[in-house]
């Protein structure tokens, strides 16, 4: 048993690598920090991959342990030494800006998104681009439902403000 | 205006079918006649849409192949069956590693401070090498030399910018068994592993532009330490033997890496 949940995590994880990364730099706001943030992930889910229990959601465990690296390891020892909380919103939408310039409208829909408070953000990505539902996103988030559907409404509550999402 | 707050969760939990069959009735009902509620609905709708449509675009600027090599390193050094266990310690502690040079390039403040430029930071990352040397046990480096350890060098040598191979880092038979890049704050960091007798040495280096330094030698958590700075790049030996062990090898390798 935990054999085939090694093989699986092991064979897995490719398939995932782009979608931990955006999900990482959603997090973090920049790309080098979101390459490690990925790679960390790996590391220790390969390392616990007895614990990933087969024939569930792969995505949704990688997920789970990137969250809890960025937030108990990476992020707990920033604050600590007493820098406070980075806002993702600026890189996020510079890097977005920087390699997306095929895609004007695209870039400007991540500075939008980027200036998001940052619980608002990881809630849209989480259920409008991973498609988890409001219940997925809430036990990832360990918030009620209430909260994810509130985040979700304030969210696009802004989006709607900005020119390029204006417009049906 | 003719819309709230309260009715934008609504019409979210709308969109996104959350809504229970009740609910979405009574709104359905509502929305019929309501064209201020209409207008609204399209509008959060829309905000959706091109979320979406932008994190998909930004899907495919994802490093892809960076990732993907160190996916296989990363898998390379966990064989699926039988792994030796001083592989599976040196897997933890390159985590443990990535995840201290990480944490410690988010707490130096990338995205404020100048580069490299003042006392704090140039210590910072020695620092960082001294918590994570703490990890160490002999197997760390390895059982053996490494099979590609000319490769390792090689690597080393163009990330650093400076010429590094086993003739200029072997002193007597103190000599090189890994050499691996880590990363400290977005600036290449490169370690080479050595045994001194059966005690783990590390040769870090950095480039991060710091200014020129003489030798300086000390003793930090039990450990002997030597720094200097030359050519834009940080050097530090770093192990638990003899000060005045250290500061030879130290002074050795900086002439022959020079």
């Amino acid at each position: 048993m935990s054999n085939g949940a090694r093989e699986e995590v092991r064979s897995g994880l490719e398939a995932h690598l782009a979608r931990l990364w955006r999900y990482a730099l959603s997090l973090s706001g920049a790309r080098d920090v979101a390459e490690d943030l990925v790679q960390a992930t790996c590391v220790r889910a390969i390392e616990r991959a007895d614990q990933f229990q087969p024939g569930t959601r792969l995505d949704h465990w990688l997920f789970a342990i990137l969250r809890s690296i960025w937030f108990n390891e990476s992020r707990a020892r920033r604050v600590r030494a007493g820098q406070g909380v980075l806002d993702a919103g600026e890189a996020l939408s510079v890097d977005g800006a920087h390699e997306i310039e095929t895609n004007i409208s695209a870039a400007q829909v991540l500075r939008a998104i980027g200036a998001l408070p940052s619980a608002q953000r990881e809630t849209v990505l989480l259920v409008y681009v991973e498609g988890h539902t409001y219940r997925e996103a809430a036990e990832l988030l360990d918030v009620p439902i209430g909260t994810v559907m509130s985040r979700l409404a304030a969210a696009r509550a802004t989006l709607t403000r900005t020119p390029e999402t204006k417009d049906a | 205006m003719a819309t709230s707050e309260d009715d934008d969760r609504k019409l979210t939990a709308y969109l996104d079918g959350e809504l229970d069959e009740v609910e979405r009735a009574a709104l359905d009902a509502q929305l019929a006649t309501d064209a201020t509620l209409r207008a609204r609905l399209d509008a959060l709708r829309a905000a959706a849409d091109h979320t979406r449509a932008a994190f998909a675009a930004l899907l495919e600027t994802a490093p892809l192949a960076d990732m993907r090599t160190r996916l296989d390193a990363a898998l390379a050094a966990l064989p699926a069956r039988a792994a030796p266990p001083w592989r599976q310690r040196a897997a933890a502690i390159a985590a443990a590693v990535a995840i201290v040079a990480f944490a410690a390039g988010l707490s130096a403040g990338r995205w404020s401070a100048s580069p490299g430029d003042d006392v704090a930071d140039r210590d910072d990352w020695r620092r960082a090498v001294v918590e994570y040397m703490a990890l160490y046990t002999p197997e760390s480096f390895g059982e053996a030399v490494s099979p590609q350890l000319g490769e390792e060098l090689a690597s080393l040598s163009r990330r650093l910018d400076a010429p590094l191979d086993v003739d200029r880092l072997k002193i007597d038979d103190f000599s090189p068994r890994r050499a691996e890049l880590l990363q400290y704050d977005g600036a290449p960091l490169g370690q080479i592993g050595y045994l001194d007798g059966a005690t783990p040495v590390a040769f870090c280096i950095l480039r991060d532009g710091e200014p020129d330094a003489a030798l300086a030698t000390s003793s930090q958590g039990g450990f002997a330490v030597a720094s200097w700075a030359r050519g834009g790049r940080g050097f530090m030996l770093i192990g638990k033997i003899p000060i005045e062990r250290l500061t030879t090898l130290a002074r050795s390798l900086k002439e022959k890496t020079g």
